[in-house]
């Protein structure tokens, strides 16, 4: 760590400023937890809540299993055997990572319903004329858990992957010269150290099936997050949208201490030969066509047929659906997007400077929490945004009715401001981390010489330390855009009125059974989405070759 | 007259003092090393004077101004102190270019003044090949050579010099040192260099300021340190010593060598007698004459200009049997014969047995 002269400068106190803005919506949700319990609590209480529950436990434990079988079992294929196409599936496995669940679930809905080419072709090809009676319908809770495990897989795959690699070399060859096979220096050796890494990007992926929204939306399976939109925008009772919300925070955070302790725990278990290539099993040609199958499907599932659906139909509608509409949500996403990620990248850089310059414990934990928000599901922080920009709204109405006799309407809720402030809550943490990784990676020296040199401190940021980390501040940037691409629930509660999205017109679209026609945009969310899984695979390649840059003494 | 002074500077991390009410004042040219073995505080009190660590407690003066003083709640900040300083590792700037970087400080001088002053330092410096060349393609020597060149290239009338020499090959090492030297006497700059190679401190300071534990030991010339060092640790740091330990009998101390007077110690108390090497000088006994001071030649070996004689004396009442003699000249004493011991009172110290050792 780095101890400044004197004190920070303005830095710290203008980190600490904007660490606590970033933490409310997450603090004004969880006082949820405390206030009392209205009329309209008690009926969802003794209506719908127990369905939310069950339902969303149902997810947790199905998208849990499932991400968990094939996120482990293709890392460990991939980490430990050699078998045809292991380099190919290496960064293929992640491609998934590109669609959002909303867009998968419709685009199956699209491709398997009453309706799409699955049922039509054995209806009519193959003369089944009952196929409709025992086709299993897509549009279930069990259809929303295999969906959603099939985009979420690669958060457990590309931690698990990594595990396998950093694990001891000795402990693997002993356990080989103890005659272990592969398939028991899996379970005896590999699994028990790796399991810290693989309930970490568990817990990530049970994140992300909380979050979701759009889904179980389109499914009609209740759980908190279609109940929080409807309570609060169907019902109009926000007291108790935001109690629900403070409840399925309840579930968040048993998530974030089963993540927190996975890092704890992962990090005594860098051992010795970090570099050592790993001799890999050679698996003969029967089992290894078996692992490349086993990896190929969910790659396909998950990615390729859903990517080669929508793009045939994006050809098919593309003269209806590209119009000049289509190009201004596009302008819409693109603009919400990139200020987004600009500001996004701006105050990560100025908490990662502020810790840098004095990592104070007030300061640290003030961090901590506004980088909680990537933890939190849309909806929840649309509600912890909306209640406190309300209030500061109805207070300034009403003080300058009262001093002035005007109105000031409502000038936070609904604009584009509380909109890029909701998706700057819940994906702060992706920049931050990305821009303190970079600030990691620069010796504290260099800001000693810069201002021995006659800098100040905000001349360090801008002559020595940016252009050093440009690379970093570049992927933190782009994360953002993507994720706030993808963004559905917050968007649909925050954004203006006739504010259009990509994503919210590719919802409004599903929503109206009109699958194909949502294809444009959801093809454009897949692709902008790819990015990020191309920086995963470089930042891969790059570790594999041991060039990852230590921090220097 | 001073550059640069310390008084009264303490300094804690956490609840760990690591410099205790330091004092130093720097006369401008001077060259000051701070020496003394590793975390003895030396490298923060280089961080204080540079303003890169909050002053806690005393006082920096940098000629007439007062940088940093505490109980006034001044410290100064690093960038207005307009001091130059070199790191251990060099903390060159990878995005610049070996000119860039010396250029780095000169923001305040005009373009034409800039660049001549870049040219002037790496011609210098012998660096005038590499100045469009990015630091990580340079070999040790000459990033060290760049460093020096952009700490002083804005003309800085002190230079703090933390572990220049460390990160070099011993080779190369003695050369860049005496580079150094001739540079820095040149700019007339004050220097205080941190080292912990008592030999580099002697090579290159005008006055050696030594630490131990937070503490200043001693500070002098280098003869000084050497030759009268206040305590047992100052006289260990720099050369090896014969140690052995002794009791003051009628103001003198009995060593297997001889007597050695130590009428500033009250009779009776435990000491310790410190023989630097060099102060034993071994003789062949002459024929029929009966040694007054013998010793067993235990191994003796040529060590270049010097010998080293290994000895054991006669087992008596010693705490000590073994001693290293150090003679000029290469002729060899045989192993396992018998020689004469004469003993330098002068390179001979003698300390309270409490004293730190």
């Amino acid at each position: 760590m780095l101890r400044g002269g004197s004190a920070g400068g303005g830095w710290t106190p203008a980190a600490f400023v904007v660490a606590v803005l970033i933490s409310l919506p997450v603090l004004v949700v969880t006082a949820n937890l405390f206030t009392p319990a209205g009329e309209i609590w008690r009926h969802l209480a003794a209506t719908v809540l127990p369905s939310y529950v069950a339902n969303s436990l149902w997810i947790m434990f199905g998208v849990g299993l499932g991400v968990l079988v094939i996120g482990v079992g293709t890392a460990w294929l991939v980490a430990m055997c050699e078998f045809p196409g292991r380099r190919i599936f290496e960064w293929a496995l992640l491609l998934p990572f590109a669609v959002p669940a909303y867009v998968i679930a419709y685009t199956y809905t699209g491709l398997l319903d009453f309706g799409g080419p699955v049922q039509v072709w054995l209806r009519d090809g193959l003369g089944m004329a009952g196929v409709a009676a025992w086709f299993p319908d897509i549009r279930s809770l069990v259809g929303a858990i295999v969906l959603m495990a099939l985009v979420l897989y690669p958060y457990v795959y590309m931690l698990a992957r990594t595990a396998f690699h950093e694990q001891s070399f000795a402990a693997i060859e002993v356990s080989r010269t103890l005659g272990c096979g592969p398939w028991r220096s899996f379970r005896s050796v590999s699994l028990p150290l790796a399991r810290p890494a693989i309930a970490g990007g568990l817990a990530l992926a049970l994140m992300e099936a909380l979050n979701d929204f759009g889904t179980v939306q389109f499914f009609g399976v209740d759980t908190f997050t279609t109940g929080i939109y409807r309570t609060w925008l169907g019902l109009g009772e926000r007291p108790a949208a935001a109690q629900l919300a403070a409840l399925l925070m309840m579930f968040i955070f048993a998530l974030i201490v089963l993540e927190r302790w996975s890092r704890g725990a992962r990090r005594y278990q860098h051992t010795g030969a970090r570099y050592q290539v790993l001799p890999r099993y050679r698996l003969p040609a029967a089992k290894g066509a078996l692992a490349c199958l086993a990896c190929a499907a969910p790659v396909t599932l998950g990615f390729l047929i859903p990517a080669l659906a929508l793009a045939a139909w994006a050809i098919d509608t593309a003269s209806a659906t590209v119009n000049a509409r289509f190009l201004t949500m596009a302008a819409n996403s693109f603009l919400v997007a990139a200020v987004t990620a600009l500001l996004a990248v701006l105050i990560a850089a100025t908490l990662a400077y502020g810790l840098r310059i004095r990592r104070t414990p007030a300061m640290a934990a003030a961090t901590r929490i506004a980088a909680l928000g990537y933890a939190v599901p849309g909806s929840v922080i649309a509600v912890g945004v909306l209640i406190p920009f309300a209030f500061i709204d109805n207070t300034v109405d009403g003080w300058f009715r009262a001093q002035f006799g005007l109105s000031t309407g409502l000038f936070l809720s609904g604009t584009l401001v509380a909109l890029v402030f909701a998706y700057l809550v819940r994906f702060l943490a992706i920049s931050l981390n990305t821009v303190e990784a970079g600030f990691g990676r620069i010796t504290p020296r260099m800001d000693d010489a810069a201002r021995s040199l006659g800098q100040s401190r905000g001349g360090v940021l801008r002559r020595v330390l940016a252009p050093l980390m440009r690379g970093s501040l570049l992927a933190a940037g782009l994360l953002v855009f993507v994720d706030v691409m993808k963004e559905l629930p917050a968007t649909l509660l925050v954004r203006p009125f006739n504010f259009d999205t990509l994503a919210t017109h590719a919802y409004e679209y599903a929503s109206d059974e009109l699958l194909v026609e949502a294809s444009s945009a959801s093809l454009a969310i897949v692709a902008v989405g790819i990015v990020p899984v191309i920086l995963l695979s470089r930042a891969i390649a790059r570790a594999r070759a041991g060039q990852e840059g230590g921090r220097a003494p | 007259m001073t550059a640069l002074a310390f008084e009264h500077v303490s300094h804690a991390f956490a609840k760990n003092l690591v410099v205790d009410d330091f004092g130093l004042s720097i006369g401008p040219g001077e060259i000051v090393c701070l020496v003394g073995p590793s975390g003895c505080g030396k490298t923060t009190v280089l961080r204080i004077a540079a303003g890169l660590e909050p002053l806690q407690s005393g006082r920096v003066a940098i000629g007439e101004r007062v940088v940093g003083d505490a109980g006034r709640g001044i410290d100064v900040p690093p960038d207005e102190r307009g001091l130059g300083l070199v790191f251990q590792d060099y903390a060159l700037f990878p995005h610049l270019s070996v000119a860039g970087n010396i250029a780095f400080g000169l923001r305040r001088v005009g373009a034409e003044e800039r660049r001549s002053r870049v040219a002037a330092l790496l011609e210098q410096l012998d660096l005038g090949r590499f100045a469009e060349v990015y630091p990580h393609t340079l070999s040790g020597g000459q990033q060290q050579r760049v460093a020096l060149a952009r700490a002083l290239a804005p003309g800085p009338g002190i230079v703090l010099l933390d572990e220049p020499f460390s990160g070099l090959d011993t080779a190369l090492r003695a050369q860049i040192r005496d580079q150094t030297l001739h540079l820095l006497k040149s700019r007339e700059a004050a220097t205080l260099l941190v080292t912990h190679d008592p030999e580099e401190a002697m090579a290159l300071g005008d006055r050696i300021a030594l630490m131990r534990e937070g503490r200043l030991i001693q500070i002098g010339a280098p003869s000084d340190l050497y030759l009268h060092p206040v305590n047992a640790f100052a006289a260990g740091f720099f050369g090896e010593v014969n140690r052995i330990a002794g009791e003051v009998r009628a103001g003198a101390v009995a060593t297997p060598f001889g007597d050695i007077p130590a009428t500033r110690l009250p009779e009776g108390s435990a000491v310790d007698v410190l023989i630097r090497p060099e102060a034993l000088q071994v003789r062949a006994i002459g024929a029929g004459t009966r040694p007054s001071h013998p010793a067993i030649v235990l191994a003796a070996r040529l060590l270049g200009e010097v010998s080293m004689v290994h000895l054991e004396v006669e087992s008596g009442a010693w705490s000590e049997r073994h001693f290293h003699s150090r003679m000029a000249g290469s002729v060899l004493p045989g192993e396992n014969s018998v020689v004469e011991v004469a003993l330098d009172p002068s390179r001979t110290f003698v300390f309270r047995a409490a004293d730190p050792k």
